[in-house]
């Protein structure tokens, strides 16, 4: 497999604070990588400085051009967004297909098209004309998958996707995202508050807790936190 | 109704009041929706100290105000970006010092008594055809802007954060809708005065939002509320001969429980 993402000793600060101090780790093209770690140990601010909207105080983020960008990324679920907003379904997704275009344009045919496609795909077509404020929590979920998979990127990047939902959804969220890597060789990075219900088998664990407290295969993390320590 | 044409400063008015709602219309959604509401009423507070000190200087005193409010605005956005300080407190701060700036001045000066009163509740009877150009100069260059650029601004409305990965330089945008809500609040002033120019940024989206479903139906909803407001509001005060701008704003209020009630009716 080929390495896609290169992290280099990074350290990401607020104000004098660390909140990621000194981190490296490699992702291969097609590895599964759940994040875990405590609340406010780090893991939103190592997504945010991996895909470029935190900036890094110290060492280097190297992507391989041809995923540059390739990324899609689902943010933690009403981190941004105001309940009230008025949107549909349809407007949000369009947020989505402008990405990463230099260039000022419009919403084109082919962009409704591909937005359509998405919703069918998705089993959520109906939803279109909705307003994002009457759906549920889960509905809304999907939503936000579709606006993360809609650029089509290789990998894809979630901030605890599933946090806020109920554990019947939060099974057939983990499936969409085990086809994702396993049909379509997705590369994914996933927070999880706990790694129960996620996809475990073959992929692999980041344990961050300001420094890197463990990377490596899950069933070694799993043997190790039985065993009442870890591999740092 | 329509005699009310014959008067060629009801005309001016009308002109300048709907080129301004229009415009405060289409920044509406996106400052109410980003929480910078009171953007508007800070920068008015500004245009007073501006307009009083052009007027030190010029005939013109709206070409002194618009710079110095433009400074105001990207002071205001730099603040908002320091952890430290809260965006509304940067507002309050800017603005109250802005306050203090112009009644020193007025202090100092004399004469101003009369240009104060029209500054404060708006005289939009006198607008001369100077104001009328440059509303409507203002309109063309923000409906351009807002309509080359609406699924970006709409992105960063919605979801800064995401916005700023899907690579949208999001500080051009935020400084440049400070800079030309600066730009039209500073213009707008001259109509419905310094006291209320900020309703015509909040009110439209605020009564919009009781209807809409979509952005693009607030956006357009934002765009109707403050064309009747100001059509309405402007006959209703030659009409019953009370100040234009309170007029304005009484409309507007009575347009937002309305549409509260449409809200309401159409949930039972």
């Amino acid at each position: 497999m080929d390495e896609i993402l290169t992290i280099n000793n990074i350290t990401v600060t607020f104000g004098t604070y660390d909140a990621v101090r000194d981190v490296s780790f490699s992702v291969f093209d097609g590895d599964f990588i759940n994040i875990v770690g405590p609340n406010g140990g780090g893991k939103s601010t190592l997504v945010k400085a991996l895909i470029g909207i935190h900036p890094i105080r110290k060492g280097s983020i190297i992507v391989d051009p041809y995923f540059q960008n390739k990324i899609g990324y689902l943010p933690q679920k009403g981190s941004n967004q105001d309940p009230a907003f008025p949107a549909t379904v349809e407007e949000i997704l369009f947020t989505g297909v402008i990405q990463c275009q230099k260039k000022i344009r419009f919403i084109t045919k082919e962009d409704r098209a591909l937005v359509d496609e998405m919703l069918r795909k998705m089993e959520v077509h109906h939803l279109k004309h909705h307003a994002m404020s009457t759906l549920s929590g889960g509905q809304q979920q999907r939503i936000f998958i579709i606006r993360a998979l809609i650029s089509k990127p290789r990998i894809l990047i979630l901030d605890e996707p599933t946090s806020a939902l109920d554990p019947e959804f939060r099974h057939s969220f983990h499936d969409i995202l085990r086809k994702l890597n396993h049909e379509e060789k997705m590369t994914i990075i996933n927070i999880i508050h706990d790694l129960d219900g996620t996809v475990k088998s073959g992929s692999k664990v980041l344990h961050i807790d300001q420094e890197l407290k463990y990377f490596g295969p899950y069933e070694e993390f799993h043997l190790a936190e039985e065993g009442g320590h870890l591999h740092v | 109704m329509f005699d009310l044409f014959k008067y060629q400063f009801i005309i001016y008015a009308m002109i300048s009041g709907l080129a301004i709602g229009i415009t405060t219309a289409l920044l509406s959604n996106y400052l109410v929706l980003k929480n910078q509401s009171l953007i508007g009423d800070g920068l008015a507070h500004v245009s007073f100290a501006g307009i009083i000190i052009g007027m030190l200087f010029v005939k013109e005193p709206i070409y002194v105000a618009i710079p110095i409010a433009v400074v105001a605005s990207i002071l205001i956005k730099a603040l908002m970006t320091n952890r430290n300080i809260r965006g509304d407190a940067s507002i309050g701060l800017v603005s109250s010092l802005s306050l203090a700036a112009g009644f020193i001045i007025i202090s100092v000066g004399s004469g101003y008594n009369r240009s104060i009163e029209g500054l404060l509740v708006g005289s939009i009877l006198t607008v001369n055809l100077t104001d009328i150009i440059l509303s409507i100069l203002l309109l063309i260059i923000v409906g351009v802007f807002v309509g080359l650029t609406y699924q970006r601004l709409f992105s960063i409305t919605y979801d800064y954060e995401y916005a700023k990965f899907t690579r949208i330089n999001v500080k051009f945008y935020d400084y440049f809708l400070a800079i030309v809500t600066a730009v039209t609040i500073v213009i707008g002033v001259q109509s419905v005065g310094i006291l209320l120019i900020s309703s015509l940024v909040v009110f439209p989206a605020i009564s919009a939002h009781q209807l809409a479903r979509s952005f693009k139906q607030a956006f357009l909803f934002s765009i109707v509320i403050n064309i009747i407001a100001v059509f309405f509001g402007l006959y209703f005060a030659h009409l019953l001969n009370i100040p234009s701008g309170s007029s304005i704003v009484m409309l507007h209020g009575i347009i937002f429980v309305a549409t509260l009630l449409f809200k309401w009716l159409r949930k039972g």
